[in-house]
């Protein structure tokens, strides 16, 4: 079901951008809709991505590289 | 089309209410508890490190006139560096936005309205954010000046009506090691508020007039706000109370009633908060959006707005789990995490300007700065007042 919703809103606004041939403006709105699509799919599956968890391993990856940690 | 320029007063009011925003909701608690009764002295020398980051960013608008962070980025790094580097800043506000709708849906929903969904709220507050954006930022400057006043002299007239349980001896001892230690190891306080207004740089190159002495000073009357809220809560309620109260400043203000005049006062520091968190919420969008059509160019505005609301929207449920988990972050990772593009970032770019300029190759002069020019494209852009570049700056 979230997968048809997304594609309704996402879909036609892809296809109008592909129509206008506007091949930047559509490859820009679908990375930010592969961003938003990751983002919803874990809050539609109850399991939201915890993105302050990602970014403490991302910043204790980088202070353990330097030794830091 | 004439370059759209907003004056330095606007800018000032834009950068007290930015720092406000959600500081006055959700600092306040971690303040007491990490200062005690000298918590009131942590905004003042966090304001006093905020003024110091703030010229630091002066210093590389200066060295770039007329250009905005993510433009700045694209002639001092190139294009291909310079675009990852605009990318990052564009997730560093799309992730303080998610804070932001995070802190705004957890206080409605503890408060006034605990039935309505939390993305209720997030999508609510994205629909207007993206209208005001796409009118540029003229408009986001009006709409602040025009609410300050309305929402200033309320805040402290309740805050002054809630002083009826003044007590002095609340205070006492004051200075002592041990809270005085508390006070200068909150360093998170440098993180959020006093870094994020770094978001402020992209509209820096749109103002008119004194644009750094409206930075420094709107940062610092943010400062002395914070520091003589917290003083009246801790004078109100108490180190004990407060310390253990979500929101301090919505319980001080539950709890005033003159006669039978003012009562239930709390629903107006509730809608000024709320206004003030929107305009938080307002800038940053208004600077991810911006950020990503400075760099990418895309020739229609609206699929990128879509797509910038759709990020910020899966953003505020997924940004943490919970108030405990927030509160780890907060002590553990904010600075670090704001450090990184509040301060990182700037002094990097600063640097290689600095040594291009040493080696005689004026930045901005090969393909990044060609590519940095989005914002001076003509267009809807222009007409709105979001796609221009100014004649003033730094």
């Amino acid at each position: 079901m979230f997968h048809l919703w997304f594609l309704l809103v996402v879909g036609p606004v892809l296809v109008y951008l592909a129509v206008k041939r506007l091949p930047r403006d559509a490859a820009l709105f679908f990375a930010l809709s592969v961003l938003s699509y990751v983002l919803w799919y874990g809050i539609a599956r109850d399991r939201p991505f915890v993105i302050i968890r990602l970014i403490e391993q991302g910043i204790g990856g980088v202070m353990a590289l330097f030794g830091a940690a | 089309m004439g370059a759209t320029v907003i004056r330095g007063s606007q800018y000032y009011f834009l950068t007290v209410n930015f720092c406000l925003g959600t500081t006055l909701f959700v600092l306040i608690q971690s303040l007491v508890q990490a200062g005690g009764r000298d918590a009131w002295l942590i905004p003042l020398w966090g304001g006093a490190a905020g003024v110091l980051f703030a010229l630091l960013w002066i210093w590389l608008c200066r060295l770039y006139p007329g250009m905005s962070l993510a433009q700045i980025a694209l002639s001092a790094l190139g294009r291909p560096l310079g675009t990852a580097v605009a990318t990052l800043y564009f997730l560093y506000f799309s992730v303080i936005a998610g804070f932001v709708l995070r802190n705004l849906s957890d206080f409605l929903t503890g408060t006034i309205l605990p039935r309505t969904p939390g993305p209720v709220f997030h999508v609510m507050f994205l629909i207007v954010a993206s209208y005001a954006a796409a009118h540029g930022v003229e408009t986001i400057a009006r709409l602040n000046q025009l609410l300050t006043p309305l929402l200033a002299f309320p805040f402290w007239f309740v805050i002054l009506l809630a002083s009826v349980n003044w007590d002095w001896t609340r205070f006492a001892p004051a200075f002592r090691p041990e809270s005085l230690a508390g006070v200068f190891r909150f360093s998170g306080i440098l993180g959020f508020p006093f870094l994020e207004p770094v978001a402020l740089l992209m509209i820096f190159p749109f103002v008119g007039g004194k644009t750094g002495r409206a930075l420094v000073a709107g940062i610092a009357t943010a400062a002395a706000s914070i520091s003589l809220t917290v003083f009246a809560i801790i004078g109100s309620l108490g180190v004990e109370r407060s310390a253990k109260l979500t929101y301090p400043i919505y319980s001080l203000v539950q709890e005033v009633a003159v006669n039978d005049v003012f009562i239930n006062i709390q629903s107006v520091i509730s809608i000024i908060l709320l206004t003030l968190i929107f305009i938080k919420l307002q800038v940053l969008y208004y600077a991810a959006f911006e950020t990503l059509r400075q760099t990418f160019r895309p020739v229609k505005r609206w699929p990128l707005l879509l797509g910038v609301s759709m990020v910020m929207a899966g953003m505020a449920p997924s940004i943490f789990e919970n108030s405990i988990q927030n509160w780890e972050w907060s002590k553990k990772y904010t600075f670090i995490h704001d450090a990184i593009f509040g301060l990182g970032i700037p002094a990097l770019l600063i640097a290689v300007t600095l040594i291009r300029l040493a080696a005689g190759n004026r930045p901005g002069a090969g393909r990044g700065a060609r590519a940095g020019g989005g914002a001076r494209s003509a267009g809807k852009g222009a007409r709105s007042g979001s796609g221009t570049r100014p004649e003033t700056g730094g």
